[in-house]
């Protein structure tokens, strides 16, 4: 039994020596990164596994790994300094871009600082200075009046500049040798300094108050010319109105021509009797009569009707 | 206790491991001295201390060892001098009140030595909590803070191989000494087998720690710190208050006491078999029966270490299953690739796809880590970003988002801070005449925020998603910016915001795939949305609001026009129809009142004919009868005059005052 204890027991012991073993003397490189070999401090010919899998090491003290992210890395460039276009623009063009690791070796060997920074931090901060050469530079050649447009040549415009500033970076990052390589390039934001938005925003108010301006005056001429029509209209019914009233009224004029042929008979009577109607109904109203003292009805009414025989 | 049992002569195995347990923790606290200089933060530096400490308990129990065996050695010889002379009929040649050298040296060992080494030991194991402590207090930093934050990074492999190895062959060396100091001659071993099993412990944790830290995503190094200080800060405090307590004890003569440098604490790991004993005491008290004598109790006391071991290889082997969910799929890495997938093999994922689709949804196996492991990738599920704000935080965009959704949002306020104005050229319909000299006014801003919802719908996108970027998300955000950023630099800003915002939506969703296939990111755009295009809220926004007003005034003042002229015509038929109607009645009227007229005079003329000198003076009297009977009449002697001024109406007042004055006149 106790033997049976014991070879359970160095079962064991050799299961765990081994585990330690293996993990003491070999290492993994993951998919999409790659692994330097440090053997007593340098890199030997065979010292960078690009593929992914399971290697045998040296312990640490003899053999150190430093693994590299091979993936495609997105790096901001904020626009913090404006920069101007050949038709004196400014502007803020905030960047991003992809670049990934092309050469671990190398990008080990170039970006390993003293100031503190790590690998990354540098490569970072090496890219930046890159991409903001590179943006100034490429700026410079293009009107932004080109770039934004909405001419049928803006596409192309704005294309050939995307590119242009892309092959800047890449050219300049290449040169440099830093094992790293650009892949693509983002605009991500443009702003105008605070000046330049003012006038722009100004520029959009006034067309604004413009618009609103010139759609109060036209409201306010067609109502004048709607009220213009109207009156005109009215004119016109009232003058047609007026005249086929003249004409309705000599129509009746005419009627009672016909009948008054009947006092031709004895114009003094009619006369007479029609000066009589007149005074009667002159003194209808509020009237005060002077009479003379003799013969006060005499002289009131001349020219008494004469018979006619 | 009998320090001079004939067998504790026998103390070499006890004193080879203890000077094993010196040369072991020695190489140790060096190898740890030599990683802490590598080693970013303070844990290896505590580590050495920690190790090194070891060296001295074993120091302390070879000391310990060699006294005793010397003085039991010493004792023998004595005896058997003693004998010998005896049997030689000599007396003796040591009186009853010598104590023989070794004895001596015994005795200042457990008088004076061991107590200034507990000491010492105890400050030694006081260092690392009184250097960190002051350090922290000096700095100002919380201490809550600085022990419970955790750090990102993870740490090298062979940081945490080192420390399991080294607890390996301590935990060897505790537990050969922890068996060896059951015998009661070899007893003070157990200083060193207790200290050797803690640091073992120690070690050990560190170790795994730093092996699942890739793993967890932080390294909890800070608080192995705080539990390792702590533990020596409590040994080092019970080291001295043995010291103190053994000062009081009384001591029995030829019984030797237990040393202050033998923790108890370290000796439950030395001893763990003590602690069982003392747990059957306190349950066979408390039950008031020999729980201990049952079998189950017995079983469990043996089969204690084994079952832990069985917890933790179920643990480990817990890591062969592979639990993937719905909207999700798993890719198995063996040794760092994707399984099945060879060293060299061109990366034609869609093909390799094709072949080994990744894990869908389901339990399922693989072999344990390190061997394989498993990467989860949220795939039907759909991601979203969302952009249009000033902050490339995905969950302060969100934020900002919701926000501009539950509030009302108008366009003459600043509605939400940090809202992006994007660039358009003017649109023709907005230039107010020849081009303008000042040439920033050739251009508008636009604000709008957008959502992107993408997934990864096919196998061969899991595995591009994987492995082609590191922050998909970033990515993904700065290719729908661009695009964004593109699209509006040549668009028509009316039909953006206004006429074609669909139209807008369907281009942005095609840029936005064409550019994500394009940077082969490994997933598929599913919509694009559009939330709020609008003019830059605030002084131009209300001119834009005061267009739209300026629209409504106009047709105000068309209304206005049309009542007025409503108003105007409405009366004029009317007014036209008061005249056609006058000269209709007065028409009639002369038709009817002629012809009335025209037979009147007919009759008139007969009774003219038939009285023609009466007849004048009758009508005449009839019409002054009647005509004044009402007015006023004014009789005047043929002499007055009456002037009547015709500017003046003829009011009574006037009349009479004119006729007093020609009475007046006529009395004269």
């Amino acid at each position: 039994m106790k033997e049976k204890k014991s070879i359970w027991t160095i079962l064991l012991a050799i299961i765990v020596v081994g585990i330690l073993a293996l993990a003491m003397f070999t290492f993994t490189v993951e998919e999409s990164t790659n692994a330097i070999v440090y053997t007593f401090g340098a890199v030997r010919e065979d010292g960078v596994k690009n593929e992914p899998g399971l290697y045998f090491r040296w312990p640490v003290g003899i053999q150190r790994i430093v693994t590299v992210d091979t993936k495609e890395r997105i790096l901001k460039v904020p626009g913090n300094e404006p920069v101007t276009t050949k038709d004196q623009n400014p502007f803020y063009l905030s960047l991003s871009i992809s670049w990934k690791v092309s050469d671990a070796g190398l990008f080990i060997r170039r970006l390993t600082n003293d100031e503190g920074l790590t690998i990354e931090e540098n490569a970072q901060r090496f890219l930046q200075d890159k991409v903001r050469g590179a943006r100034q530079r490429t700026v410079n050649q293009f009107n932004l009046s080109d770039i934004f447009s909405d001419s049928k040549e803006q596409p192309k415009e704005y294309k050939k500049f995307v590119n242009t500033l892309l092959t800047q970076v890449r050219q300049e990052t290449e040169q440099s040798d830093y094992g790293i390589v650009v892949d693509n390039l983002f605009i991500t934001r443009i702003a105008f300094p605070q000046t330049n938005s003012k006038a722009i925003f100004d520029s959009m108010i006034k067309e604004r108050e413009l618009r609103s301006e010139k759609n109060i005056t036209d409201g306010k001429n067609e109502a004048a010319q709607i009220i213009n029509r109207a009156n005109l209209q009215k004119q016109n019914l009232i003058s047609q109105a007026m005249a086929d009233s003249r004409r309705i009224k000599g129509q009746g004029d005419a009627a009672a021509a016909e009948f008054y042929k009947a006092f031709r008979e004895n114009p003094q009577l009619a006369n007479f009797l029609r000066r009589l109607d007149t005074l009667e109904e002159i003194l209808k109203k509020k009237a005060t009569v002077t009479l003379p003292s003799k013969n006060p009805l005499d002289g009131l009414i001349e020219n008494p009707p004469i018979m006619k025989k | 206790m009998n320090g001079f049992n004939p067998e504790a002569a026998d103390t070499k195995r006890a004193e080879t491991t203890a000077g094993t347990g010196i040369f072991l923790h020695l190489v140790c606290a060096v190898v740890l001295l030599i990683m802490s200089f590598s080693a970013e933060g303070l844990l290896y530096s505590i580590l050495w201390i920690q190790c090194g400490a070891g060296l001295l308990f074993f120091l302390a129990s070879y000391l310990h060892l060699r006294f005793r065996r010397l003085a039991v050695t010493e004792q023998l010889d004595r005896e058997s001098l003693e004998r010998k002379r005896k049997s030689q009929g000599l007396g003796s040649l040591f009186s009853a009140d010598d104590v023989p050298p070794a004895k001596r040296n015994l005795q200042h060992f457990n008088r004076f030595f061991a107590p200034a080494l507990s000491i010492i030991y105890a400050l030694i194991l006081l260092l690392p909590a009184i250097e960190l402590f002051y350090g922290l207090i000096k700095m100002g930093t919380p201490l809550k803070e600085f022990f419970f934050s955790n750090l990102p990074r993870a740490v090298g492999f062979h940081m945490g191989v080192i420390p399991l190895i080294i607890a390996f062959v301590l935990f060897i060396l505790g537990a050969y000494s922890s068996g060896l100091c059951r015998v009661a001659h070899w007893r003070p071993i157990r200083a060193g087998a207790g200290y050797a099993l803690s640091s073992a412990a120690v070690l050990g944790l560190v170790g795994i720690c730093v092996l699942l830290s890739s793993k967890i995503g932080f390294y909890p190094e800070r608080i192995i710190i705080l539990l390792t200080v702590i533990g020596m800060s409590l040994l080092a405090l019970e080291i001295i208050a043995n010291v103190v307590l053994d000062h009081y004890r009384p001591r029995l003569p030829d019984i030797e006491q237990r040393p202050a440098y033998d923790s108890r604490l370290s000796g439950i790991l030395a001893e763990p078999q003590g602690v069982f004993k003392t747990f059957a005491h306190t349950l066979d008290y408390q039950f008031g029966f020999s729980v201990s004598d049952t079998w189950f109790f017995r079983f469990i006391e043996r089969a204690f270490a084994p079952l832990i071991l069985v917890v933790i290889v179920s643990f480990y082997l817990l890591s062969s299953f592979v639990l993937v969910r719905p909207g999700q799929a798993a890719i198995i890495e063996r040794f760092g690739k994707p399984r099945f997938f060879y060293t060299g093999a061109e990366k034609d994922w869609e093909t390799f796809a094709a072949k080994h689709p990744p894990l869908s949804e389901g339990l399922h196996f693989k072999w344990p880590w390190p061997i394989e492991k498993s990467k989860i990738i949220n795939r039907t599920r759909l991601s979203l970003i969302t952009l249009g704000f000033g902050t490339a935080n995905e969950e302060q965009a969100r934020q900002k988002a919701e926000e501009l959704r539950t509030k009302l949002a108008q366009w003459d306020k600043q509605h939400i801070e940090d809202e992006n104005l994007y660039l358009m050229p003017l649109p023709s319909v907005m230039q107010t005449g020849s081009a303008t000299q000042n040439q920033r006014e050739n251009y508008v801003f636009i604000s709008g925020s957008f959502t992107v919802e993408f997934a990864i719908n096919n196998n061969a996108d899991v595995y591009r998603y994987a492995y082609s970027c590191r922050d998909p998300q970033l990515m993904m955000r700065a290719i729908a910016e661009n695009e964004i950023t593109k699209f509006l630099a040549g668009a028509d800003f009316w039909k953006v915001m206004a006429n074609q915002t669909e139209q807008t939506r369907l281009t942005l969703v095609k840029n936005i795939s064409d550019a994500v296939k394009e940077n082969k990111l490994g997933v598929e755009v599913v919509n694009v949305g559009i939330n709020n295009f609008h003019p830059p809220a605030g002084e131009v926004g209300a001119g834009f609001l005061k267009v739209i007003t300026s629209q409504q005034d106009k047709k105000i003042e068309v209304y206005g026009g049309e009542i007025k002229a409503t108003t105007i015509i409405g009366m004029a038929p009317s007014q036209a129809g008061a005249l056609t109607t006058d000269a209709e009645i007065y028409k009639f009227r002369r038709e009817q009142v002629s012809a009335a007229e025209a037979d009147w005079f007919k009759n008139q003329l007969t009774a003219f004919g038939a009285a023609p000198e009466i007849y004048p003076v009758l009508k005449r009297m009839q019409m002054l009868e009647k005509a004044l009977s009402a007015p006023r009449k004014i009789i005047l002697p043929e002499s007055a005059t009456m002037i009547m001024d015709d500017s003046k109406a003829a009011d009574p007042d006037s009349i009479n005052s004119i006729l007093a004055r020609e009475i007046n006149k006529l009395n004269k």
